[in-house]
């Protein structure tokens, strides 16, 4: 066999090999990954999990190649000459090399990009929807349950939501840029003074910051000296839990406003959908 | 084409005689900067340092600092017909002046770069001793840690990753690879230099005035009510910013109209091609943030209502980032072109695929002026989210070209393994990481997830530093006998290479788990679950920290003590080997006229000592 064909054919069997290796570790990193507590979060996971595997292949070949050269192409000592005169160019390889990291980009364009942002923006279309607005000062996030005529006004209040139930977070701010983030419910909005940003997120594992850390509000917009402590402990509880905990709260039992966007209506500020559509249109 | 070194230093050598013009630039500087204060304090009837005052000071002293250094006898006077009486220097005293040789002007933004790296290094340092413990007990205040991580980003963005390669290497070798004898501006271009000097100091001076608290991205209405610090952010970038611009015009103007005779642009070095189209997105982009600068400042001092709570603080960010992401491949693109000038050379082989990589060139251009609010996806409404996305993820088409390049071009060769090579085979596998994880942060979904996480810090330090520092210190082994006519020592460049690989990857790789497990940015203060992972990527922060010593001893004691270099260590046949170490005033004996192919590599290819009779043939 010629050299540069045995060469090739090495390369060949090793990114197998190697990547092969890459792809039997996905389902332990996947296994090992932080847990998600809310269905639109399993989108922005499940776009990291489809991903992973496509790009592992790509660092395998890139590493192998680099190593593979450094180590089998590297000049031996006594070796002072030139390497052989070979080709400049290879247009199949050229060629290849751009149509397939084109069509790679593309798809990954659609999925999981813009089919991953359609599946969580479709949240908007939820019946009923619990209304919460976050409202960010500097540095802490004020609570109202508009539905229920409830607000949370104490310095640091736990946002208590039900399970199963999406939650339309109206997200707004008083001062400066924040950002509304539940780590363990991934997707995170920025708080803009003068504008409501909306985000849907549908909690699907009870679940609190006492028991996992990363169910907790982090404010994840540098907003001056209080940014890392701007959060708020949150716990996740059924619905009858729920009610009981508006109940004691203060809340009238029940009382469902069933007009949506009142709070923004009050608020008079325009206000953009995250999840897709201007709202009150 | 033998030429003799540079003359020693003259007769009479004193250290204060040296320095004497950077002395009276800095007297003229401070003197301005009073001048201005007092000026302004005494129509205000108010105290000495207001913002106000310090701005008119800011530019007086940047005035006075310019023109100390030599500007007002060698280009002032000038303009009203009177000679100028300005001596340019011998030896190192050159450096100490305002002088127009553009290697001089290399040296001086090189210089400049690696303190400001270091200080901004140190910076990064000081985060970390304050994050190896979840609470706030190094800083005295979350205020100090702010100021830190400013100071930090701001410096190593603006005053080294678009300095250093651009500044640096493009105005000491983009007139030596494409055989010019200077710069078509040298005066604006020795004059460039003197802004990088304020912009420098205002940033690192700044928390004498309370620091900078809103990043190095400096989020309006944030900065509405930040310390009076956040003025010397925007001087100091409008000043860097100029400096840029005005090598920017030079490198453009060098590359289109001064080649030597024989270099079309399809014979063009891979590191003009680099250079090119980073100072045209320069040219396209540095005006966009350089004015946002100073509507930034006017909203604190007059006050405007541009970006603060009664303007439009989204503004502010799609103006910055409509040059800031631009800026990323400013700092990438002229990497790039430091690998694919290096590898052929070092593996003994042609470069493949020249005109693949003149495509990845002008596709990155491209491209990269139209992706920057997936700075902004969590910011944005969602209408804008899926037509950004769609140009991110496409940059990576035209990037990819750049590996099938670099590595068709080491595939079969004969490589030698030298310090400028291990750097740029590292610089490649660093940039691989950054690249692709640069794939799950601009895909929509997972950005909401990864945004203002340490997946991006992770993410961008990879790309940076990982891709850019790597490939700047590649550049600066390789050109070293170059800059010098000496050579460093091989020994230590290699442990260097590897300890900070090393250390680079161990520190930043676990960013990315952290911020998946919910580590946010610009934090002083986490929750203890993330302890284990901060406290090792901080011991490993410092021990990245402390590898850069090693190269810097090593420059410095093989500059003044290594052995000698020939012109052409390497064998390498770009033109900027083909003239003495260091290169006479005008670079060239004879103008060269390019007659050979420069990425010709192999057996039976024309040697490189034979390119000199070539080039005197065709002088004829």
């Amino acid at each position: 066999m010629k050299g540069w064909a045995r060469d090739w054919w090495i390369l060949i069997g090793l990114w197998v090999v190697f990547s092969l290796i890459g792809e039997a570790l996905v389902p332990i990193i996947i296994n090992n990954y932080p847990a998600v507590a809310a269905v639109e979060g399993e989108v922005s996971d499940e776009a990291i999990f489809f991903l992973l595997p496509l790009v592992i292949p790509i660092a395998v070949l890139v590493v192998l190649l680099l190593v593979y050269s450094a180590t089998q192409f590297r000049a031996r000592p006594g070796e002072t000459g030139d390497a052989p005169v070979q080709r400049r160019s290879h247009p199949l390889l050229s060629w290849g090399w751009l149509l397939i990291s084109a069509a790679l980009t593309i798809f990954v364009v659609f999925d999981p990009g813009i089919i991953g942002l359609r599946e969580i923006w479709a949240s908007a279309e939820a019946e009923d929807p619990l209304v919460v607005n976050a409202i960010a000062s500097q540095w802490q996030w004020n609570y109202e349950y508009p539905q229920y005529d409830l607000e949370l006004e104490d310095e640091s209040p736990e946002l208590v939501i039900p399970l199963g139930r999406t939650v339309k977070f109206v997200v707004t701010s008083k001062d400066v840029n924040h950002a509304f983030w539940i780590p363990s419910f991934r997707l995170k909005t920025d708080a803009i003074p003068g504008q409501a940003r909306i985000l849907y997120l549908t909690p699907n594992e009870l679940t609190s910051t006492e028991e996992n850390p990363m169910t907790r509000v982090q404010c994840a917009e540098l907003c001056g000296v209080g940014h890392a402590r701007m959060r708020t402990a949150v716990r996740v509880v059924t619905e009858e839990e729920f009610e009981a905990w508006l109940a004691e709260e203060g809340a009238p039992a029940n009382m469902n406003m069933g007009q949506q966007n009142q709070d923004m209506e009050q608020m008079n500020i325009p206000s953009t959908n995250l999840n897709g559509a201007e709202v009150g249109q | 084409m033998t030429t003799k070194p540079q003359s020693p230093p003259a007769q009479g050598y004193s250290f204060f005689g040296t320095i004497a013009p950077m002395l009276r630039a800095l007297i003229w500087g401070v003197t301005g900067l009073f001048l201005g204060t007092g000026l302004i304090a005494l129509f205000q009837r108010g105290p000495l340092f207001t913002e106000i005052s310090v701005t008119v000071g800011f530019v007086f002293a940047m005035l006075g600092w310019v023109l100390g250094g030599g500007a007002w006898e060698h280009w002032v006077r000038p303009w009203f017909g009177y000679p100028s009486t300005w001596d340019e220097g011998t030896g190192t005293a050159r450096y100490w002046r305002y002088n127009t040789d553009h290697k001089v002007i290399g040296i001086q933004y090189l210089v400049t770069a690696g303190v400001s790296f270091g200080f901004a290094g140190l910076a990064a340092m000081l985060m970390r001793i304050e994050l190896l413990t979840p609470m706030l007990d190094f800083f005295r205040s979350a205020q100090d840690y702010n100021t830190a991580v400013g100071v930090h980003g701001s410096l190593m963005i603006f005053a080294v990753a678009v300095v250093a390669i651009v500044g640096g290497f493009g105005n000491y070798f983009v007139p030596l690879v494409v055989g010019a004898e200077d710069m078509p501006f040298p005066y604006v271009n020795g004059i460039s230099w003197w802004f990088v000097i304020p912009g420098v100091l205002a940033i690192a001076l700044s928390p004498l005035m309370g620091g900078l608290q809103a990043g190095w991205t400096a989020y309006a209405p944030l900065t509405a009510q930040a310390p009076s610090g956040q003025i010397l952010y925007y001087l100091g970038i409008f000043s860097l910013g100029l400096s840029s611009l005005l090598t920017a015009v030079n490198v453009v103007g060098t590359i289109l109209y001064m080649r030597a005779p024989g270099m079309t642009f399809g014979k063009m070095p891979m590191f003009a091609w680099g250079m090119l189209v980073t100072s045209v997105l320069n040219l396209l982009w540095l005006p966009v943030v350089t004015v946002a600068m100073i509507m930034g400042l006017t909203d604190r001092l007059i006050p405007t209502s541009f970006f603060g709570a009664d303007g439009l603080p989204l503004v502010w960010q799609d103006l910055f980032w409509l040059f800031g992401h631009p800026e990323v491949y400013i700092i990438i693109l002229p990497a790039w072109a430091i690998w694919l000038e290096i590898a052929p050379v070092m593996s003994r082989k042609s470069l493949f695929g020249y005109g693949w990589a003149v495509a990845g060139y002008l596709g990155v251009m491209l491209l990269s002026s139209f992706v920057w609010v997936h700075h902004m996806f969590t910011a944005s409404a969602s209408e804008r989210i899926i037509p950004f996305m769609t140009t991110t993820e496409l940059i990576s088409i035209p990037t990819g070209l750049f590996y099938l390049v670099i590595l068709g071009t080491i595939w079969r060769g004969r490589m030698r393994l030298n310090t400028p090579m291990l750097f740029v085979l590292f610089s490649v596998f660093n940039f691989l990481f950054g690249g692709l994880t640069g794939v799950f942060v601009s895909d929509a979904p997972a950005n909401f997830m990864l945004q203002d996480t340490y997946f991006v810090v992770g993410h961008f330090h990879y790309t940076i530093v990982g891709g850019m520092v790597f490939a700047w210190f590649a550049g600066l082994h390789y050109w070293f006998p170059k800059f010098t006519g000496r050579m460093y020592n091989e020994f230590w460049g290699k442990v260097s290479a590897w300890l900070m690989v090393i250390g680079f990857n161990m520190l930043f790789f676990p960013m990315y788990i952290s911020g998946i497990l919910g580590m946010n940015r610009r934090v002083a203060e986490y929750l203890p679950y993330l302890s284990d992972l901060n406290l090792w990527t901080s011991i490993w922060g410092f021990i990245f920290g402390i590898s850069f010593f090693i190269p810097l001893i090593n420059f410095v004691v093989s500059w003044l003590n290594g052995p000698k270099a020939p012109a052409n260590p390497w064998g390498a046949k770009t033109l900027e080997w083909q003239t003495s170490s260091p290169p006479p005033q005008h670079n060239f004996e004879k103008e060269p006229v390019l007659t050979w192919d420069i990425y010709e590599y192999g057996e039976g290819s024309p040697s490189p000592e034979s390119l000199l009779a070539t080039t005197t043939k065709g002088a004829k």
